[in-house]
C-alpha cells in the first residue's frame, strides 16, 4: 500500500516533466549517504556500533503560472537504508510557497513557507556554534544539516506571510522601504495552550544608496481566544528598535538601539510578568584598500532583561539526544551533544523560535551564546577583515572586551573576551599551481572572569577552540582533505537556572577540566561542480579531567554522494 | 551632512539615557548558594514528644547558612516505616519542613518512638533529632478505608479449601496492629479459599447509592494495599468492583439473572502474588487501570454491559483470594490495609 502514493507522485512528476516549458522549471538535490558509527572497545556497557544511511530526492518545483506569481514546492522522496519494497519510504512536502508582485511591481508578497529576517536585536538566526573557522572536510556536513533545517545565512524559515513596497520622495530622503509579516510561531496545543503568532515589520528610509534610517517592530504574541472564549492568559514578547547606518566618505557610522517588552496576563486579566529591557549598539567603520581591509568598532549595551525571541533563539538545540550513540561511557550516562554532533547531526538543529532563552554549551561561546542580543552584556567590539582580491588570502580577526550590566547572584560584575582569529591560504593561487591547495586555521578563546571575594568560587572559565583544515587536489577533482575541531575548556562558571519567563531563579556551579576533538580525513571526487563523492573518517574523542568516567570516544565512516541538479 | 551629524547625535543621547539606571543584583545572592556552610540552627520540631498527626502536620526547624539540597528522614523505631522530604532551601522553618505523618513504605504507628536525620548534598553535616507520634496519620481523610484488620477477631469468608484464615502480628505489620494471614490448599477445581466482605457505599452517612467518585478523576484514585508473598505457588488477588448501568441501585451480575443482557459493567484488577517479591509489597494501582471483567459461562469468558467504565455508579468492592485453578498442596498470602486514595498513591 506504501507504494501507491509513490506511483501516484511519480505518474505526476512525469506529467510535469513532459510538460516541461518555461512556466515549470526543475532543480534539486540527490543525496545518498551511509555511516557507520561505533564506540571504542574499552566501552563495554552500551551498544557499540550503529549504521544507517539514507537515499533521498529533493526535487524542487518552480512553478511560473503568470509573469507576476511564482509557486515554489520541494518534494522530497527519501528511502532509509534497509528500507527495502518501500518500507520505511516517504514522501515528504518540504516546502511550499507563493510570490508575487502586482504588474505594477510596486507591492511584493509571500505566502507559505518564508524566510525572515530584520536585525540582530530582533529578529535573527545566529550562526551555529564554532562554525566561522571551521574546514573544508566539516563544513560539507555542517552545511547538509543546516539545509535539513532550511537554516539559509541568518535568516529564519517560517510559516505565514510577508509583504514589501517601496516608496520614492525627491526631498531629504531618496526613498523608504516598508516590510511587513505575520508566521505562525505555534499552533493550539492539546486544547490547553493557544496559537502563537509572531509579526513584525520594518519602515527604512534610505538617505541615499548607503546611507539608511530604520525603525523595526516585532512581537510574539498568544491567541488565547483559539483555546477557549473564556481564556485570557497571554503571553506576549515585543521589541522595538530603530537603527541607521550612514555613510560619510572617510567612514561610515552604524548603530541600533530599542526596547523590548516581555508580558504575561493570567486568567484574571491581572499582568503578573512585566519585563522591559533596553539595549543600544554603536559603531563606526572603515574599508581601506580598494575595500579588501574592513575595519569596524563598536559599543554596545544590553540590559539583562532584554528579551527578543526572534534574536535569542539558538539555531542548535543542546537539549536534544544525539541520534548517534547516545548512551557512552562504562559509566553510562547520556550524552550532550558535542562538536562531532554540531557538524554532522541535523537532528539537533533548531527550526523553532522560542521565547525561552535556550540551554548553550559553556565549553564553545559562553560569552556571547545568544549573539549580539546576548541579555547582561556591555563593551566594545573590534572586528578585521582582510581578503586580497586575488583571494590567496583571506582573514578575520575579532575581539570583544564586554562586561556585565548587572551583577549575576553578586554585585560584582563578570568581565568577558573573545578573541577569533581565523584564515585561509590559497596556495595554489600564491605559486600558480593548476590543482588547489588551500590550508585554513582559526580559534577562539572565550574568558569569563569575577572575584568570588573569597566568598564564593572565582568565575574564571576559559575555553579555546582550535580548527584546522586542508583541502589538497591530488589529481583532476580528486581531493584529499583533513580537518581537526579541538575545544578546551578549564575553570569555574555559574550557569543561569531560569524560569518560564527568563528571570534568574538560581545558579548552577559548574567546574571544567575538559576537552572534545575531532578529526577527519575524506577522499572526494568533484564529478562537476555540483556532483561529488566522498568518502570520511573521523574519530571523536571527549575527555574529562574531572571525571574519568565520563570519557568517550566515537569512530565513524561516512559515505556520500551529492548532487545538486 | 549637518543633518546627519544632528541625527546621529540625538539618537547616542537618547541611547545612553535610555540604557542609564542604577543597577541592583540579578538572582539569589551567590553567598547563599554557594559561601561557606555552616549550621545556624539545630535540627528540632515543635512538640517533640507528642505529635498528634490528626492536628495537623508536624513541623520541623532548622537554619544553616546556604541554600542548598538536603533530605530529612524520618524512621519509625518499631515498625520499620520511614519518610523521605527532600528540599532546597537554608531552613525547615517553611512548609518544606512540614511532614503530614505519611510514610513511604510500612506506616507508622500510635506512640512510636522516631529519629529523624538531616543530610545535606555535599557537605558532610548530619542533624538528628528523636521524636514521638501519639497519633499517627489519619487515613480516613485521604481516602476510603476498605479494610484496615484491626479488629481483634477478623476473619474472611473462607471456602471449604481454606486452612488458615486469621490475623495476626508475627510479620512486621504495614498498618495498625494486625494483618490478615490466610491460606488454603487448591484441589484442582476450587478456585478461590477466601473473600473479604463486599466494600458499599452504607458505610458512609447517609447510605447513598453509590460511591462519591467522579469519573474525571478515575485516573487520580488508585486501589492501595500490602500484600505478602511467602514463596506460594498458584495465589492470585482478585479486585473488582460493580457498576450500576441502568441506575436502579444495585448489580445485575450472572448470580442476578438469566438474561445475560442486563448484566451490568464490572472491573477487576488481578495480582498474581506468586509472582510479586518474597515478603510485603505494597501495590498502588488508578482505577482506570482496571480490565474490563469477563463473566464465564460453560467454560468460556463472555463480556456484558456497557462496557464504559463509569466510577461514579459503583455499588460494591470484592476482593477475592483466588488460585490460578493448578493443583497446589498450599496457596495463600498475608494482606493488610486496603484503601482507596485520591489524587495520589498511598
Amino acid at each position: 500500500m506504501r507504494r501507491i502514493p509513490i506511483i501516484i507522485a511519480l505518474s505526476t512528476l512525469t506529467f510535469f516533466a513532459h510538460a516541461q516549458n518555461p512556466k515549470v522549471q526543475f532543480n534539486g538535490t540527490a543525496r545518498g549517504d551511509i555511516e557507520s558509527n561505533k564506540l571504542v572497545k574499552s566501552d563495554t556497557s552500551n551498544i557499540d556500533q550503529n549504521i544507517k544511511g539514507n537515499t533521498l530526492v529533493d526535487l524542487r518545483m518552480d512553478i511560473k503560472p503568470s509573469e507576476n506569481i511564482k509557486i515554489k514546492a520541494d518534494l522530497r522522496f527519501r528511502n532509509p537504508m534497509g528500507g527495502f519494497w518501500g518500507q520505511g519510504a516517504a514522501i515528504e512536502l518540504r516546502h511550499i510557497s507563493l510570490k508575487g508582485v502586482t504588474t505594477n511591481k510596486f507591492f511584493k508578497y509571500r505566502f507559505g513557507d518564508i524566510d525572515l529576517k530584520l536585525t540582530p536585536y530582533t529578529l535573527y538566526n545566529n550562526n551555529g556554534d564554532l562554525s566561522t573557522n571551521e574546514a573544508e572536510i566539516f563544513k560539507t556536513t555542517r552545511d547538509i544539516n543546516e539545509e535539513e533545517n532550511y537554516n539559509f545565512g541568518n535568516y529564519w524559515h517560517q510559516q505565514g506571510a510577508d509583504f514589501a513596497f517601496r516608496l520614492g520622495f525627491d526631498k531629504f530622503i531618496q526613498s523608504t522601504d516598508f516590510t511587513g509579516f505575520i508566521v505562525r510561531n505555534r499552533s493550539v496545543v492539546n486544547n490547553t495552550l493557544p496559537d502563537r503568532l509572531h509579526g513584525g515589520g520594518n519602515i527604512q528610509c534610505n538617505i541615499n544608496s548607503k546611507s539608511f534610517i530604520g525603525f523595526n517592530y516585532i512581537n510574539l504574541f498568544d491567541l488565547p481566544k483559539t483555546v477557549n472564549d473564556s481564556i485570557k492568559e497571554k503571553f506576549e514578547n515585543s521589541v522595538m528598535t530603530s537603527n541607521f547606518k550612514f555613510d560619510f566618505k572617510k567612514f561610515f557610522a552604524f548603530g541600533e538601539g530599542g526596547v523590548s517588552n516581555e508580558k504575561f496576563v493570567n486568567n484574571k486579566n491581572t499582568k503578573t510578568i512585566d519585563i522591559k529591557g533596553n539595549f543600544f549598539e554603536v559603531g563606526i567603520g572603515k574599508k581601506l584598500s580598494k575595500d579588501n581591509l574592513s575595519i569596524e568598532a563598536s559599543f554596545r549595551r544590553v540590559s539583562d532583561d532584554f528579551y527578543s525571541a526572534g534574536a535569542q533563539t539558538k539555531r542548535l538545540n543542546y537539549t536534544t539526544s544525539p541520534q548517534v550513540l547516545s548512551s557512552v561511557s562504562n559509566n553510562p550516562y547520556s550524552r550532550d551533544a558535542g562538536i562531532f554532533d554540531v557538524v554532522k547531526d541535523p537532528s539537533i538543529y533548531n527550526p523553532t523560535i522560542t521565547p525561552q532563552l535556550m540551554k548553550y554549551n559553556l565549553m564553545f561561546n559562553h560569552v556571547t551564546p545568544y549573539g549580539k542580543a546576548t541579555p547582561n552584556r556591555t563593551g566594545f567590539d573590534l572586528e578585521i577583515n582582510y581578503k586580497d582580491s586575488a583571494e590567496r588570502y583571506k582573514t578575520n580577526i575579532s575581539c570583544q572586551l564586554l562586561q556585565d550590566t548587572r551583577g549575576e547572584g553578586t554585585t560584582q560584575l563578570r568581565n568577558y573576551a573573545l578573541l577569533n582569529w581565523n584564515g585561509v591560504i590559497a596556495f595554489d593561487k600564491i605559486y600558480h599551481l593548476k590543482k588547489t591547495v588551500s590550508l585554513n586555521a582559526g580559534i577562539q578563546y572565550a574568558k569569563s572572569q569575577r572575584d568570588g571575594q573569597n566568598v564564593v568560587k572565582d568565575v574564571d572559565l576559559a575555553t579555546q577552540a582550535i580548527d584546522v583544515g586542508a583541502t589538497i587536489e591530488l589529481v583532476s577533482r580528486f581531493d584529499l582533505l583533513f580537518g581537526s575541531k579541538m575545544v578546551f575548556a578549564k575553570g569555574t562558571e555559574y550557569i543561569d537556572e531560569r524560569d518560564t519567563y527568563n528571570q534568574i531563579t538560581g545558579f548552577t556551579q559548574k567546574t571544567l577540566d575538559a576537552s572534545q576533538m575531532l578529526h577527519a580525513v575524506s577522499l572526494r571526487y568533484r564529478f562537476t561542480d555540483n556532483v561529488i563523492f566522498s568518502l570520511q573518517g573521523s574519530t571523536f574523542k571527549v575527555k574529562d579531567k574531572a571525571d574519568s568516567k565520563n570519557d568517550y570516544q566515537i569512530k565513524q565512516i561516512y559515505m556520500l554522494f551529492n548532487m545538486k541538479f | 551632512m549637518n543633518t546627519m551629524k544632528q541625527i546621529i547625535a540625538i539618537l547616542l543621547i537618547a541611547l545612553v539615557a535610555l540604557s542609564c539606571k542604577k543597577e541592583s543584583q540579578v538572582g539569589p545572592n551567590l553567598v547563599d548558594l554557594y559561601g561557606t556552610f555552616a549550621i545556624i540552627d539545630p535540627l528540632s520540631i515543635e512538640n517533640p514528644l507528642a505529635i498528634d498527626f490528626t492536628q495537623g502536620n508536624a513541623q520541623f526547624k532548622g537554619k544553616w547558612s546556604l541554600i542548598t539540597n538536603w533530605t530529612l528522614t524520618i524512621k519509625g523505631q518499631n515498625s520499620g516505616a520511614f519518610k523521605i522530604i527532600k528540599g532546597k532551601s537554608n531552613t525547615l522553618d517553611t512548609t518544606l519542613g512540614q511532614w503530614d505523618g505519611t510514610a513511604e513504605f510500612y506506616l507508622f504507628k500510635k506512640d512510636e518512638e522516631c529519629n529523624a536525620i538531616l543530610t545535606f548534598d555535599g557537605y558532610p553535616d548530619t542533624l538528628k533529632t528523636n521524636i514521638k507520634i501519639k497519633t499517627p496519620h489519619d487515613f480516613s481523610k485521604d481516602g476510603y478505608i476498605i479494610q484496615d484488620f484491626n479488629l481483634t477477631s477478623f476473619t474472611a469468608t473462607g471456602g471449604g479449601t481454606t486452612t488458615i484464615n486469621k490475623t495476626e502480628q508475627i510479620l512486621n505489620v504495614p498498618e495498625g496492629n494486625n494483618y490478615l494471614r490466610i491460606e488454603g490448599t487448591e484441589p484442582g477445581s476450587s478456585w478461590w479459599f477466601g473473600a473479604l466482605p463486599s466494600f458499599t457505599p452504607s458505610s458512609f452517612t447517609g447510605s447513598p447509592k453509590y460511591f462519591p467518585f467522579l469519573n474525571k478523576d478515575t485516573a487520580s484514585l488508585y486501589m492501595n494495599f500490602f500484600v505478602y508473598n511467602y514463596g506460594y505457588l498458584n495465589t492470585k488477588i482478585d479486585i473488582s468492583w460493580n457498576e450500576d448501568d441502568n441506575g436502579d441501585g444495585t448489580y445485575v451480575g450472572k448470580s442476578n439473572t438469566t438474561d445475560t443482557t442486563k448484566i451490568e459493567d464490572s472491573y477487576m484488577y488481578e495480582l498474581e502474588v506468586s509472582k510479586c517479591t518474597l515478603g510485603w509489597q505494597k501495590i498502588s494501582v488508578p482505577l482506570s487501570k482496571f480490565p474490563h471483567a469477563g463473566v464465564w459461562i460453560a467454560d468460556k469468558q463472555h463480556f456484558f454491559g456497557d462496557r464504559k467504565m463509569d466510577i461514579s455508579k459503583i455499588v460494591s468492592f470484592d476482593i477475592a483470594f483466588v488460585t490460578t485453578g493448578i493443583k497446589t498442596d498450599k496457596v495463600g498470602c498475608a494482606v493488610d490495609f486496603f484503601i482507596i486514595t485520591k489524587g495520589k498513591p498511598l
